[in-house]
């Protein structure tokens, strides 16, 4: 199986490399005055040039993407003139946060989603199963910033039951901390459990169909036992999904946590974007984009352990 | 989406050798049948269908200008005389900038589909068709842009474009070719390879030629089924945009932007703060309900 | 036929380990009886009757074939016996099962049965085993399913299971997943696994369809074996006559949910009466042969509409005007050979010597 993972691995390697030099291309090449927001409105010609050599953007182009990469690699993005901060320091405070409310909103959307999915597909047909198919094309569609607002409408301006956005830690104690959570988790995750849902119940419902579950209840077993047995072969399309789904939650974050005012990345893209500080846009972005694809080499990997074949490397 | 089976579990296949009546009837005409006997498609296509009149009526419904209120009559609740959908923070008439806001609205989820199914066809169909290093190229290409949380490389993409229907319709096309290349890629590897291919290979014919007549007509069914499950979700992603001032710039009205913009008034004036984003979620399941009842008829497997 | 078999010791032995071994010495009577069993399932086109009152009996060490084409009602009446019918199916009759009449007993006494006094070995080993788990994994599981062995020793009794299927280097095979083998090999461990509570009712769906011709020889040669040696009774559905004559002691001919012919091997290879089984013998001329020629043409009727008559009328070279309007009885035609057919019979009574047809 090492070798298989190896060259997975492998496999990402350029997969990095194009999506840092994607992400590269946009923020540096297209139309706008890099330039324009770091100089004096008074700046002649021979202070844009000193700039520019400052910046290294006299060099050519290959040259210039393989120093701002290797910057990255050494998390060093630049300077942000407009929070007069270290972007690698406004960064990983930002991640952090970031990293706590995606990885509380992926569990609970993988779990629920899991659940209702594995419901739907045990009980086919049955009132469970119509509710899960209807529950999962609402979450499917809702955008996941209206039922924010909903969720704020409802526990925040009327009920006076949950902050309306901000940040806890958990030395605040468990109830202070997850009341802060709890909007965001639940908005962020609707399409989560929405795809979860839908994808293990296809997936549950067609392994029921395989004849092998034929032998399994001819062997006497539990149907809880049958179920086991269909569940572990239904598990590579839900983690497939699963691991595309982390997309949803990094992409949904920037809205999710500029409602509620959640100082993670999501934030510090959307103000970024209102104050045209492309360098932290640019950072933000690469740190989003590689941790997504090291979720989906990890989602791989794991898979490979549900797959007998590939654990025997053929 | 709800698939139907009375008989549950895989016995009764096995027990069903009875053969059933072949009807005499075009693929075409079959789907046709199917989707007149949906109700959800039919319910949705009408949901849509009012939708795309009124906001394409507006003026005729409407008295008031969308983008000028009255700062006398801010912030009205739903049901007040003379706004039924109540006033917005400026003192603008809810409902005509909601019949307005469709607009931008189903532009900016509708074109970016349309766009990228045009070009991811051709990509797809052309490496599908040609194989070799020119598949090896296109589909490499595709991959990178898997790598990326689709709604985050549409905000970079955005965001160094700019503000602006046309950059956000661009945005959103860019995020979209890639899927539908990957489709219509594997609709064309598995055709290619049909007698009636390579009959017209082997009349000569030049490749264009094949692609545009035969291949193109034979692989329309999957993305056409696969494109219209897109538009749900792009009209969400177009929304997103420009609830984050990515999209069209006011006082044009959104609905993602006039959500955003009615976010500080929740407090004061709860669910008209709430509507622009029914409309959305409206016509995103419209649209999601519309893709299933279309899957369903042209009978293609996901 | 009395029904002696009903003996208490049967409903004490259903213990949730139920390790009730093979079939008890003192058991008389016959092993199975199925008496007037109707399985009807829904479909789109209203109700199915995939099994059309069907009885018969069978007696330990004793394998019945069960004879007909696909879509005649052999799978299903299987599955029937077996309780792996779908959902939404009708059922009636009794299956009088060391009397015990399953179709009556609740799901979960159902599931103790399955695998421990009845097993099943289905048609195509390729699809048959899960194939996610190692052979070890799928064994093991089954025998503490019905029996309370721990794992160690649960693991050797699924090598020596292997062995008695003559799995070559079982130790090697137990860890091995279903991919890693060959055809042949998975039936042998498919069998291996219906073998694990000594079954006094093995079920055979077809075992040997899906194999190489020199793969079917050795797997019926197994099964032969396990007849003689464990005592067990073996229903072997096939549509294959040449496989039936190799393996069963008595045959089943069934059309349409309905058994049209039934007798002992001889009285059906030799004497067919019914021209279904008649152009079944004809459609296998060589043993062995994996396609056979279309000796009846035509195609069985559709079981959710079925004719009032002889359901073989249509296809049937000797119809007459009475086949299409009233059902044949399935007549007794001899000590143990019984045909559902108004020709078949008739001919046989003309053939008799006037006396004994006034008897």
């Amino acid at each position: 199986m090492m070798p298989l993972v190896l060259r997975r691995l492998g496999m990402a390697l350029p997969t990095l490399l194009g999506v840092t030099l994607v992400i590269w291309l946009l923020l540096s090449l297209l139309p706008g005055d890099p330039l324009a927001f770091l100089l004096p409105a008074d700046a002649t010609a021979v202070d844009r040039a000193k700039l520019a050599t400052e910046l290294g953007l006299d060099r050519p182009l290959p040259v210039r993407y393989v120093y701002w990469l290797f910057d990255v690699i050494r998390g060093e993005f630049g300077f942000s003139p407009f929070r007069h901060r270290d972007i690698s320091e406004l960064i990983q405070n930002a991640w952090k946060n970031t990293a706590l409310l995606a990885s509380f909103s992926a569990v609970f959307g993988l779990v629920t989603g899991i659940t209702l999915g594995t419901l739907a597909g045990v009980y086919r047909g049955s009132a469970v199963d119509r509710f899960v198919t209807g529950f999962a094309i609402v979450g499917l569609s809702v955008p996941s910033f209206w039922v924010a607002i909903l969720l704020l409408i409802v526990f925040s301006a009327q009920l006076r039951l949950l902050p309306a956005g901000g940040l806890s830690n958990w030395a605040e104690g468990p109830g202070h901390f997850f009341s802060h959570l709890a909007m965001p988790v639940l908005s962020g995750s609707m399409v989560s459990i929405a795809i979860t849902a839908r994808v293990t119940r296809a997936s549950i419902a067609e392994t029921f169909r395989a004849e092998f579950v034929d032998t399994l209840r001819a062997k006497g077993l539990r149907e809880y036992q049958v179920l086991m047995h269909v569940a572990k072969n239904a598990v590579s399309p839900v983690l497939t999904t699963a691991g595309l789904q982390m997309g949803f939650l990094l992409g949904g974050s920037v809205l999710i946590e500029t409602i509620f005012s959640w100082p993670g990345l999501g934030q510090l893209v959307f103000n970024a974007i209102a104050a045209r500080d492309l360098r932290v846009v640019q950072a933000t972005t690469v740190l989003i984009a590689v941790t997504f694809v090291l979720l989906n080499l990890f989602v791989d990997v794991l898979q490979m352990t549900f797959d007998p074949r590939q654990k025997r490397g053929v | 989406m709800a698939i139907a089976e009375p008989l549950a579990g895989n016995a009764a296949a096995a027990w069903l050798a009875s053969d059933s009546p072949t009807r005499p009837e075009s693929y075409m005409q079959a789907a046709r049948r199917r989707f007149m006997h949906s109700r959800v498609g039919l319910v949705a296509l009408a949901v849509l269908l009012l939708l795309v009149v009124v906001s394409v009526a507006a003026p005729l419904l409407t008295p008031y200008d969308p983008s000028i209120g009255q700062p006398a009559a801010r912030l009205r609740p739903i049901g007040s005389p003379g706004h039924i959908f109540g006033t917005d923070e400026q003192g603008r008439d809810m409902l005509t900038r909601i019949l307005y806001g469709g607009r931008m609205s189903l532009i900016a989820g509708l074109a970016p589909v349309l766009v990228a199914t045009v070009i991811g066809t051709i990509l797809g169909s052309l490496s599908g068709f040609v194989g070799k290093w020119v598949a090896m190229l296109i589909m490499r290409t595709m991959d990178m842009f898997y790598a990326f949380p689709a709604v985050l490389l549409a905000i970079a993409i955005s965001a160094s474009l700019g503000p602006g229907l046309i950059n956000q319709i661009i945005a959103l096309s860019i995020i979209y070719i890639a899927p539908i290349a990957r489709v219509a890629e594997a609709a064309t590897r598995r055709i290619v390879v049909a007698e009636f291919i390579e009959a017209a290979k082997l009349t000569g014919a030049p490749t264009w030629k094949i692609l545009f007549t035969q291949v193109l007509a034979n692989i329309f069914s999957p993305i056409f089924v696969y494109s219209s499950g897109l538009v749900g979700l792009a009209i969400v992603t177009a929304a997103s945009l420009s609830f984050l001032g990515l999209g069209v710039r006011p006082p044009t009205p959104e609905w993602g932007f006039m959500l955003n913009a009615l976010r500080g008034t929740i407090y004061v004036n709860p669910w008209v703060a709430a509507l622009p984003g029914f409309f959305i979620f409206a016509t995103s399941i419209s649209f999601n309900m519309l893709a299933d009842s279309i899957r369903d008829s042209l009978d293609v497997k996901e | 036929m009395a029904l002696t078999a009903a003996r208490p010791a049967a409903e004490t032995a259903m213990a949730p380990a139920d390790g009730l071994g093979p079939a008890g010495a003192g058991e008389s009577g016959p092993l199975l009886q199925v008496r007037d069993l109707v399985t009807e399932f829904k479909t789109r086109d209203g109700w199915l009757t995939a099994v059309n009152h069907v009885s018969y009996e069978l007696h330990r060490g004793r394998v019945l074939g069960i004879l007909g084409e696909s879509g005649s009602g052999k799978s299903a009446m299987l599955r029937t016996i077996l309780g792996l019918q779908p959902k939404s199916t009708r059922i009636s009759g009794e299956v009088i099962l060391r009397g015990r009449d399953l179709i009556a007993m609740t799901p979960r006494e159902r599931e103790d049965v399955r695998g421990s006094w009845v097993s099943m070995v289905f048609q195509d080993p390729m699809t048959a085993l899960d194939p996610v788990f190692t052979v070890e994994q799928q064994l093991v599981e089954t025998i503490r399913r019905h029996s309370t062995l721990s794992k160690a020793a649960a693991a050797e009794r699924a090598l020596e299971l292997l062995e008695m299927v003559q799995i070559p280097s079982p130790e090697r095979r137990l860890k091995a997943y279903p991919f890693e083998l060959s055809g042949g090999m998975r039936q042998r461990v498919v069998i291996a696994m219906a073998l694990v509570s000594n079954p006094s009712l093995l079920l055979a769906d077809e075992p040997t369809t899906a194999l190489d011709v020199t793969v079917q020889a050795r797997v019926l040669e197994l099964f032969r074996d396990l007849k003689t040696k464990m005592g067990m009774g073996i229903i072997f559905v096939t549509h294959d006559l040449a496989v039936a004559a190799d393996i069963a002691d008595d045959i089943a001919v069934m059309y349409a949910g309905r058994i049209v012919e039934y007798g002992r091997l001889e009285d059906i290879v030799r004497n067919p009466q019914h021209p279904y089984t008649k152009g079944l013998l004809e459609a296998n001329i060589r043993p062995g042969q994996t396609e056979r020629p279309e000796a009846i043409p035509g195609a069985p009727p559709n079981l959710a509409k079925l004719p009032p008559g002889c359901a073989f009328a249509p296809r049937c070279s000797k119809v007459e005007a009475t086949c299409w309007e009233s059902l044949p009885t399935l007549d007794s035609i001899g000590l143990s050979h019984g045909v559902r057919c108004f020709v078949a019979t008739r001919e046989i009574q003309n053939a008799m010597p006037v006396a004994a047809k006034g008897a």
